[in-house]
């Protein structure tokens, strides 16, 4: 008989469980063969699914946009005419062009820095607000870690699922990649707890920690580098972690 | 090489890895309308959906180097990261989904594959079948979550239905291609 979590599978695939669901599933995913199996064929039909769209020609200028880009001459960024244009001066609005174009562009790509480094901020705000109230609680514990030139602390609380990794010293990574860290649990499955990246900007980052379970059911964290999306369980060797020391 | 005397899309992304423009322009060729189609069907605003057709090839130029041929297909992997940054497009500008066509999805049904070959766009197409067969509102609540990046909450709130209607109906229609993927796939094409 399919294990009830195999119900979640279709919405795993897509991106659309929430974050409790999501992390629930992959501890259970991480242990089940047989719900892997299953997962296996949801992955296909999300594949597929990318391949339905009807083809769309794109504009004509792209090709040339694109190989312009490739060779290193951004004059060349769009050059598409647009309707309307035929009879005005060509020299005229294909500088007009350049200049909005390369105006717009900077505009997308600084829009998108700040939307990033604002979601950055929220996320070390999370992480800041929730280390300061673990901190008010007298039994609140810290786990120590160093490995060469990374260190770091992971402060929790043993009846609270939340917890708060501070560590210095990660590198950035490729684009594909990203930090996931592993929970330990008793039965020696592991449960994503964060999935994150720096920047060559950031010698400290704090991540907030979630965990299905109280942190005191928790033996110890691991991180891993896993593809950017995160995996169902640790793939890389561990980069840092610790062992917790639970009180009696 | 491939059958034709070209060479095959491995070969061609390995080209591109070691910066061959020609290779990337032969991919780009091969592929372009795909991925511009998946823009547009995610987007439905044509200038986005060049940017990101853009943005895809050129992440194909940069990042051919950590293709692993072993893992699939270089159509798959570009039209996966289409699709990232289409979503990443649509939380950027805080975008709320365009109505859908619940009636017709928007399917290619006339450009597919012969039904006799055991190919990939042969079970393409019985994921085609399969999806316009699918009642509305499974297929709404798909299409709202893989091209539109909603959560099961946020397709609860936008279409004003219970979590728990989302759910099934997800989880019903995603059983539903997962059984007509996992068929015969010639079989499948002559429903």
């Amino acid at each position: 008989m399919a294990h009830k979590e195999q119900e979640l599978l279709g919405a795993y695939v897509m991106g659309a469980l929430g974050s409790g669901e999501r992390i629930a599933l992959e501890a259970h995913l991480g242990d089940c063969q047989e719900c892997q199996a299953a997962l296996a064929d949801y992955e296909q039909v999300a594949e597929g699914l990318l391949h339905l769209a009807t083809s769309v020609a794109p504009a004509s200028g792209l090709r040339a946009t694109l190989n312009a880009r490739l060779a290193g001459r951004p004059g060349n960024l769009r050059s598409l005419r647009r309707p309307g244009l035929g009879r005005a001066p060509q020299v005229v609005f294909a500088a007009l062009a350049v200049t909005l174009l390369v105006l717009n562009g900077a505009l997308i790509l600084e829009t998108r820095r700040l939307a990033e480094r604002g979601q950055e901020l929220l996320a070390q705000q999370e992480a800041s607000q929730t280390a300061l109230a673990l901190a008010s609680y007298s039994t609140s514990q810290t786990a120590f870690v160093q490995e060469e030139k990374i260190w770091g602390t992971f402060v929790y609380e043993e009846n609270f699922p939340v917890a708060v990794f501070n560590v210095w010293g990660l590198p950035p990574l490729p684009d594909d990649k990203a930090y996931q860290l592993w929970l330990f649990n008793p039965d020696g499955t592991r449960t994503t707890g964060a999935l994150f990246r720096t920047t060559a900007a950031q010698e400290l980052i704090s991540i907030l920690i979630r965990s299905p379970v109280p942190l005191g059911e928790v033996l110890g964290f691991g991180v891993t580098v896993e593809p950017e999306t995160g995996s169902p369980a640790p793939t890389g060797p561990r980069i840092i972690g610790a062992e917790f020391e639970h009180s009696p | 090489m491939s059958g034709t005397g070209l060479p095959d899309d491995a070969t061609l992304m390995q080209q591109v890895a070691q910066g061959d423009r020609r290779a990337f322009l032969s991919l780009y060729d091969k592929y372009a309308a795909r991925v511009h189609g998946l823009s547009v069907r995610m987007l439905q605003d044509g200038m986005s959906a060049e940017e990101v057709t853009q943005d895809a090839f050129l992440r194909l130029w940069t990042r051919a180097r950590t293709f692993n041929a072993d893992r699939g297909q270089v159509l798959s992997w570009l039209l996966a990261i289409t699709r990232r940054l289409a979503l990443d497009r649509f939380r950027l500008d805080s975008r709320v989904p365009p109505p859908l066509e619940t009636e017709n999805p928007g399917l290619d049904l006339d450009g597919l594959a012969d039904e006799s070959s055991r190919t990939d766009e042969s079970r393409w197409r019985s994921l085609r079948f399969a999806l316009a067969d699918l009642p509305a509102e499974q297929r709404l609540s798909i299409e709202l979550a893989f091209y539109h990046g909603l959560s099961q909450r946020e397709i609860a709130e936008h279409l004003k239905i219970p979590l728990g209607t989302v759910k099934t109906r997800l989880r019903l229609g995603m059983q539903k291609l997962r059984r007509a993927w996992a068929i015969d796939p010639i079989q499948a094409g002559r429903r």
